[in-house]
């Protein structure tokens, strides 16, 4: 009865392979994906890798690795990705025994943001049949895509603007960490100063004397309200551009800068903000800060935020730099007394060419960009 | 951009495989009444040729836009057929009638029929118990021959199909590498290919052999007298040949016997037949031609396809590397199949311990620093010998290049 055996057997030997795959397919098989540098200015190139490992025996004549990242990345090669609320990226490929693969793309990093690959797709298909197996491998791909650059000329002049009201601003201040010396008594010092040893010596009230030391800082106020109905979208990243440039060249002549937005985190939804500091990664994280910000959320009105700032004391020492494209009266009026508590304000404003300007009062410092 | 105009390599594939099992089922149903009624072997083979014109008619029929040209192509057929048909037409009227059924339902069913599938498989089944109730070992045997046939093709089939789907997917997309694709492929088909046919022929041998043999040995007998005879006829159409009537081949009396009595009996057919063997001549070579030039296309295809492919940077994993990454910090032994730089570094040194005076009675478990010592090492630079095998065997990182050429530099 061979007529018989001969496709049981074959069959059966189907059945026995399909088991086999199904058990070893996914042994060994890992994929990665990473991007080459993880910060980059808007407008610049940089990689992805895409890198596969196959650490058995079996080949795998087909593979296809599919993953999600927003949109915002420009691929060289755009025939494997379509494009709906997001980029999906479809790659092949054949991977042989105990084989690695790493390929490749070039990508322009069009608009500012953090780009996040979570999770890889790997689809395998079987060899006897149009089922496919699926594997879910997560990621930590992330790529910042820092504000873009000015033009030269415009960044300088506002450079030396904010780097000239912040010296202005220097102040004297007592450092509590050095000795100068003891000396008497007077109405004006505090308690917490009397040196009592000194004073039980000689019989009379006896103070220490600290030395001095400057203190000076730059504070931005990046408002990220669209100016009006119609508007140009390019004025708020061009805010956002100058809020870096300015912190970078603030930073570059270690004056400390710190960062207050209503811009909200592309993720969290939360108000970013970022605390004083002049260390050798402030401008990493003043770049990722204003990276996170998400123009499409909602964003509350920036009077507010002033009018808050106007009802707590500030150090005076401190420079403010407010960087908005929106000109509300609201705004203004609360501008106006903020820089009268606080000895000044400066006020960047972006603005297209042809766009009207509001009047503004003397205290505050005006510059209109046109970029 | 893309591969939008690229047809995949496995639609041909697949269309030779469906060719192949018409093939297999028409000739099965053309011999089998000539079996069941010991028609003689050259009226079989030529009914079984014929039929074979006719398949791959059907074929290229199924290309045919219009109904109406379908239909008059098939009328065409027909009446040549009656004209062109050797032998008594009884034999040929189911095969007739399952060709008109297999063409016009192929249409209808949007081109896919006779594929192999399982249900197929049955067909085969059914011609055994004929042979078995009519006692016609013959018939037994071509149902063998038919299943086995049948059996591999569907394999053949469903691996072409899956890689079909793929590629009919991928088609839009670049640095797709087909080849390699095709290649690994057929890899893992011929692993899965040689098993299932040893076991065919294991099975085979225990179960049937000697009685499968005498048939396959009297099949192969009578093939070759009708394919020696056909040949024969073809050569005779040739300008250095004798033209018109040829004489038959004096082995196989049958045949002598059964082309004279058709000669007798029509002159017109005669004639006819003459001309129906110089299509099937030409035929044959624009079909030699069509394949010619699909594979030549493919090929450039696939060297096309394959070019985009060394943009991949591919490295095979050692089996060190392997370790490494699970994180194996026991002691790990030499594979005899590793071949890295690492491991060959590592025999190196194992030899040449052995070459000095104490190599003898080294042990394993002793450190490098100690295993020199008992080797009481006189040759060579024992310090750098031991500096590059530590390297080589406990070393990650980069900087490792040139491990051998150090190795048998400190040997001496």
């Amino acid at each position: 009865m061979l007529v018989f055996f001969i496709p049981a057997g074959i069959l059966a030997m189907l059945l026995v392979f399909h088991l086999v795959f199904s058990a070893f397919w996914d042994k060994g098989l890992s994929a990665n994906a990473f991007f080459d540098g993880n910060r980059i200015r808007a407008g610049e190139k940089t990689s992805l890798l895409l890198r596969f490992e196959n650490d058995k025996r079996m080949p795998l004549p087909v593979l296809i690795l599919e993953f999600k990242v927003r949109r915002g990345l420009h691929f060289s090669e755009n025939e494997n990705i379509t494009v709906s609320d997001r980029i999906n990226v479809i790659e092949y490929f054949s991977v042989g025994s105990q084989e690695e693969i790493t390929r490749q793309s070039e990508i322009l990093c069009e608009a500012r943001g953090v780009y996040r690959i979570e999770e890889l797709l790997v689809t395998v298909p079987e060899i006897f049949s149009r089922n496919a197996r699926l594997m879910k491998i997560p990621s930590d791909a992330q790529l910042t895509v820092l504000p873009r650059m000015l033009q030269k000329g415009a960044v300088s002049g506002i450079n030396e603007l904010v780097l000239g009201e912040a010296l202005s601003k220097k102040r004297l201040y007592e450092d509590v960490f050095t000795f100068r010396g003891i000396r008497e008594y007077t109405a004006r010092d505090p308690l917490s100063r009397v040196n009592w040893k000194a004073s039980a010596r000689t019989g009379e009230l006896m103070v220490n004397e600290r030395d001095y030391t400057f203190g000076q800082e730059v504070c931005f106020l990046l408002n990220v309200e669209s100016p009006g109905i119609r508007y140009n979208g390019d004025l708020l990243e061009d805010g956002i551009s100058i809020a870096f440039d300015a912190a970078a060249g603030c930073l570059a002549s270690r004056i400390p800068v710190s960062m207050l937005t209503n811009g909200r985190d592309f993720a969290t939804g939360k108000e970013l903000f970022l605390p004083a500091g002049s260390s050798g990664g402030h401008l990493a994280a003043a770049g990722d800060i204003l990276a996170r910000i998400d123009l499409e959320r909602p964003v509350r009105e920036f009077s507010d935020i002033i009018k808050e700032m106007n009802r707590e004391s500030g150090e005076v020492s401190i420079s403010y730099v407010l960087i908005s494209s929106a000109m509300g009266d609201a705004l203004i009026r609360e501008a106006a007394e903020f820089a009268g508590r606080r000895g000044g304000l400066i006020w960047i404003c972006p603005q297209s060419p042809g766009q009207e300007t509001k009047a503004i009062p003397e205290i505050i410092t005006f510059r209109r960009v046109e970029l | 951009m893309g591969n939008e105009n690229r047809i995949p390599p496995e639609a041909g594939r697949m269309g030779i495989i469906r060719l192949l099992t018409n093939l297999l089922l028409l000739q099965s149903a053309v011999l089998v009444p000539g079996l069941l009624f010991m028609r003689p072997p050259l009226e079989l083979f030529l009914s079984a040729a014929f039929y074979s014109l006719l398949t791959v008619f059907l074929f290229f029929s199924q290309r045919l836009e219009g109904f109406g040209l379908f239909v008059s192509a098939h009328l065409i057929a027909a009446l040549g057929s009656g004209f062109l048909l050797p032998g008594p037409y009884y034999a040929c009227f189911f095969p007739a009638l399952f060709f008109i059924w297999a063409s016009f339902s192929s249409r209808a069913d949007g081109r896919r029929r006779f594929y192999p599938s399982l249900g197929l498989l049955l067909y085969p089944i059914a011609l055994h118990f004929l042979g078995k109730g009519l006692q016609n070992g013959r018939i037994r045997f071509l149902a063998l021959l038919a299943e086995a046939g049948l059996s591999f093709l569907y394999i053949l089939y469903k691996n072409a199909e899956s890689l079909e789907h793929t590629f009919l997917a991928a088609r839009k997309y670049v640095r797709v590498p087909y080849r390699k694709m095709s290649g690994r492929n057929s890899f893992m088909l011929i692993c899965f290919m040689l098993p299932a046919l040893a076991l065919s022929a294991i099975l085979a041998a225990l179960l049937d052999g000697e009685a499968l043999l005498s048939e396959a040995a009297s099949a192969l007998f009578q093939l070759y007298m009708g394919a020696v005879y056909l040949i024969y006829r073809l050569l005779c159409l040739l300008p250095f040949g004798s033209g018109g009537e040829a004489a038959a081949p004096s082995e196989g009396g049958d045949m002598t016997a059964a082309l004279g009595e058709l000669q007798a009996e029509n002159p017109l057919l005669e004639r006819l037949w003459l001309w129906a063997e110089r299509l099937f001549l030409l035929f044959s070579i624009l079909i030699l031609l069509i394949v010619i030039r699909s594979f030549v296309k493919s090929l450039v295809s696939d060297i096309k396809a394959g070019q985009a492919e060394g943009r991949d940077i591919r490295k095979k994993l050692a089996r060190k590397e392997k370790a490494r990454k699970k994180g194996t910090t026991s002691e790990s032994r030499l594979s005899f199949f590793d071949q890295s730089e690492e491991a060959r570094v590592r025999r190196l040194y194992i030899r040449y311990l052995k070459s000095q005076p104490g190599g003898r009675n080294i042990r394993p478990s002793e450190a490098p620093e100690e295993q020199l010592k008992t080797a009481a090492c006189v040759k060579g630079d024992p310090e750098e010998v031991r500096a590059v095998y530590e390297e080589a065997r406990y070393g990650r990182g980069t900087g490792r290049e040139g491990l051998l050429r150090r190795m048998r530099g400190g040997m001496g």
